[in-house]
C-alpha cells in the first residue's frame, strides 16, 4: 500500500479524496493546510520523520498559509519527491500564464479543476501519471495498478 | 444646477468614454474660445483691406462682435469653472491658458501635473496634428494622481479658419469609485467561481461514490450529510446573493418573528464552534438584560448577519487570539450586540470601504503577511443591510494590529416604518488600548473623531455606490 498525499483545507473534499485513495488501494496521508504540510516537510528534511513517504501528491492550490504550488516547489527540493507525480487541484479559473508558471517553475505535473473529474477518469489519470513517472524513473518496471474503476465499491468503508 | 455634481461623477453608467461627449459638446466652443484667447495673446495679423469703406464697415462690425464675444467668453469660462470635470487648456509649449476649479482640486498644482502621467499625455500628444475639424481626440486613459484614479482625455485643438494648431484641452474626471468597482467586479467573479465550485466538488464527488456502491448497500450516512451540508451552503449563497440584489434595489424586506437574541447568537456560535477551534481561537459569550432581549425580527437573516460578524473575527484573528461576543447592553432603546476580537484590525485604507458590497480589504498580520480568506466580501455589507432593515445599525471601532469591535444595534421596540435618520453617534471609533479604557466603553464615546466622521461620510456616499443603482435612478 503506497501512501498518497492529499492537502486540502475543505474538510468534506479532503475526506472524499482520502476515501478515494483508500478505495483505490492506497493509504492516505492528509494535511489541512500549507502550514501543517511545511511542518511535515521540515521533519522529513531534518530526518526526524520516520513514517512512510507518499508516492503521489494531490494538493489544493488556495489554502491558508503556503499554497499548493509552493508546497510542490518545496517538495521538489527534497530528494524523495523529485520524481513522484504532483497534481494540483483548484476551484479557480487559472490563466494560461498562471498554469504555465506552476507547471514550469513549481515542478507540478498537472493541474485539475474542481469539481474533480469523474471517478474512473480521475483514477485513470492519476494511475497513468504514477506509471509514467515510474517508467521514467527506473528501467525495472513494476506492473501498473490493475484495479478497475469499480474498485470503489469494494473499498474500505468509513 | 439642478443635480449636484456628485450625482454624475458617481454614476456607474457613465464611464470615462462618456467624457468624449463632453469634449465633443465643448469642442466647438472650445475651438472658438481658444481662438479668441490666443488671439488676445498674440497680436493678430489682420489682412489689410484696400477699400476704406470696407475698413470702416469692418471696424464697426468687429467692435460689435468683440463685445458679444467677450460676453460669450465670460459665459464659457463661467461654465468651465462650474462643471465637475477638470479642464486644462494649454498652448503648444505647455503653458496653461486655462485651468478650471475642478482641475485645481484634482491636481493641486501644475507641478503635480508634470510629475504625473498627465504630463506624459501632453508630451505624447505633441505629434498629434489636428486633421479636419476643430479638435482631434486622444485615447481616454486612466491616470493615478494624488492617490486618486483620474480618467483623462486629451484633445488637440486647431483654429477653424487658419488650420493652425492652437494647443490642447485635457478633460479630467475623478473615476476612483469606478476603478474600485471594476476591481470588485473582477474579484467577485473570481471568488464566486471558487465559492460555487468548492461545495459542488464535495456534492458531485460524494454523489458519484454513493452511485458506485451496490444498490443493496445502504448509502453512507456521512456522505449524505456532507452532500446535504454543501447543498445548504450553495442554497444560502444564492439566497444571500438575491438579498444583495434586493438591498441594491431598495426592496429588501425582513420578516417579523419573535426572536430571542441571546438564543439566536448562541445558536450561531455553536454552528461556528468547529471553525473557532480549528482557528485556535478562544470565544467568550456574555449576556446582559436577558429578559428584555426578545424582539421582532427575521430569525434567519439575523443569524446570518451575526454569523458574518463572528466569521469576520475568525478570519482576521490570528491563532491564539480571542473573540468576545456580548449581547444585551442597551443604549437609547437599542439592544447592542458586540463582537470584539484581538485580530489584525482594519487599515485606514480599507476602513471607509468595508461595508461596501463585495469589498475585500488587504488585511495583513503585524509581520506583513497578507490574510486572504475565502468568501465573496459580502459579509459586512449583508450584516449592515440586515441591521438597517430591522431599523438598527452596524458600526465598527478598530485599531490596526490590535483588533476590531463591530456593534450591531437593534431597536427594542420595532417602529412600524424603519426610521430614516440614524441616532447621532460615531460610526467608528478607534479602539483605545485596554489598560486605558476597556474597548467596550470606547464605543460609547460621544466625541466622534476624524476617522469616525470619515466612515460616517462614507455611509452616505456608499448609497451611491457604483455597483448599486441609486434609488432615484431606478
Amino acid at each position: 500500500m503506497k501512501p498518497w498525499l492529499v492537502v486540502e483545507d475543505d474538510d468534506d473534499i479532503r475526506n472524499y479524496v482520502k476515501m478515494l485513495f483508500m478505495a483505490w488501494g492506497h493509504s492516505a496521508i492528509e494535511f489541512r493546510d500549507g502550514k501543517q504540510t511545511f511542518a511535515w516537510l521540515d521533519a522529513i528534511e531534518s530526518g526526524a520523520h520516520a513514517g512512510d513517504l507518499p508516492e503521489l501528491a494531490l494538493l489544493d492550490i488556495r489554502m491558508p498559509g503556503p499554497r499548493g504550488n509552493e508546497i510542490a516547489r518545496r517538495m521538489r527540493s527534497i530528494e524523495h519527491f523529485r520524481k513522484i507525480p504532483i497534481v494540483l487541484m483548484t476551484a479557480f479559473s487559472l490563466s494560461t500564464a498562471e498554469k504555465q508558471a506552476m507547471l514550469e517553475h513549481d515542478g507540478v505535473d498537472t493541474i485539475v479543476n474542481k469539481p474533480l473529474p469523474d471517478l474512473s477518469e480521475f483514477k485513470a489519470m492519476l494511475d497513468r501519471l504514477a506509471a509514467s513517472k515510474q517508467t521514467a524513473d527506473s528501467a525495472a518496471l513494476t506492473p501498473p495498478s490493475s484495479q478497475g474503476s469499480d474498485a470503489i465499491a469494494s473499498g474500505p468503508e468509513k | 444646477m439642478s443635480t449636484p455634481p456628485n450625482a454624475t461623477s458617481n454614476d456607474p453608467a457613465r464611464p470615462v468614454a462618456d467624457m468624449v461627449q463632453s469634449v465633443d459638446a465643448l469642442g466647438t466652443n472650445t475651438g472658438r474660445l481658444f481662438g479668441r484667447l490666443y488671439g488676445t495673446l498674440r497680436r493678430r495679423k489682420r489682412e489689410r483691406e484696400s477699400a476704406l469703406q470696407q475698413m470702416v464697415w469692418r471696424a464697426n462690425q468687429l467692435e460689435r462682435l468683440t463685445a458679444s464675444q467677450a460676453t460669450s467668453i465670460a459665459q464659457l469660462t463661467g461654465v468651465l469653472a462650474m462643471i465637475s470635470e477638470g479642464v486644462i487648456m494649454q498652448d503648444n509649449e505647455g503653458r496653461v491658458v486655462l485651468m478650471n476649479k475642478a482641475a485645481h482640486e484634482l491636481l493641486g498644482s501644475m507641478r503635480t501635473f508634470w510629475d504625473s502621467d498627465l504630463g506624459r499625455m501632453f508630451l505624447d500628444s505633441r505629434h498629434l496634428v489636428p486633421a479636419e475639424g476643430e479638435i482631434t481626440l486622444g485615447e481616454p486613459q486612466r491616470v493615478e494622481v494624488n492617490n486618486r484614479v483620474i480618467g483623462a482625455q486629451i484633445a488637440v485643438v486647431r483654429d477653424e479658419t487658419s488650420g493652425e494648431r492652437l494647443g490642447t484641452v485635457l478633460m479630467l474626471r475623478d473615476v476612483t469609485r469606478d476603478a474600485i468597482s471594476d476591481r470588485l467586479k473582477d474579484q467577485f467573479v473570481t471568488h464566486m467561481s471558487h465559492e460555487l465550485r468548492t461545495p459542488l466538488t464535495a456534492i458531485k464527488g460524494m454523489a458519484e461514490v454513493l452511485l458506485a456502491m451496490p444498490e443493496d448497500r445502504p448509502p453512507n450516512r456521512k456522505f449524505l450529510e456532507a452532500i446535504s451540508r454543501n447543498a445548504a451552503i450553495l442554497d444560502r449563497m444564492i439566497v444571500e446573493l438575491l438579498d444583495i440584489s434586493e438591498i441594491g434595489a431598495g426592496s429588501f424586506a425582513v420578516r417579523e418573528q419573535e426572536v430571542n437574541l441571546p438564543t439566536l447568537v448562541l445558536k450561531v456560535i455553536l454552528g461556528l464552534r468547529s471553525r473557532i477551534e480549528k482557528a485556535d481561537l478562544q470565544l467568550s459569550f456574555a449576556v446582559a438584560n436577558a429578559r428584555r432581549l426578545t424582539l421582532l425580527g427575521d430569525d434567519r437573516r439575523l443569524q446570518w448577519a451575526v454569523g458574518h460578524l463572528i466569521d469576520n473575527s475568525i478570519k482576521y484573528t490570528e491563532p491564539g487570539g480571542e473573540i468576545l461576543v456580548q449581547v444585551g447592553r442597551i443604549r437609547d432603546g437599542y439592544a447592542l450586540l458586540e463582537v470584539s476580537d484581538t485580530g489584525v484590525g482594519i487599515s485606514p485604507r480599507d476602513l471607509p470601504h468595508i461595508f461596501e458590497r463585495f469589498y475585500r480589504g488587504e488585511a495583513r498580520t503585524p509581520d506583513g503577511r497578507l490574510i486572504d480568506p475565502r468568501g465573496l466580501g459580502q459579509g459586512l455589507f449583508v450584516a449592515r443591510a440586515v441591521a438597517e432593515a430591522h431599523g438598527g445599525y452596524l458600526t465598527v471601532a478598530t485599531a490596526l494590529g490590535e483588533g476590531s469591535t463591530f456593534t450591531m444595534a437593534l431597536p427594542l421596540e420595532r417602529p412600524a416604518t424603519p426610521p430614516v435618520p440614524l441616532p447621532e453617534m460615531p460610526a467608528a471609533v478607534p479602539l483605545v488600548p485596554a489598560e486605558q479604557e476597556p474597548p467596550i466603553s470606547s464605543a460609547d464615546t460621544t466625541q466622534p473623531n476624524r476617522r469616525a466622521r470619515e466612515v460616517r461620510g462614507e455611509r452616505g456616499a456608499d448609497r451611491a455606490h457604483p455597483l448599486r443603482p441609486r434609488p432615484d435612478e431606478v
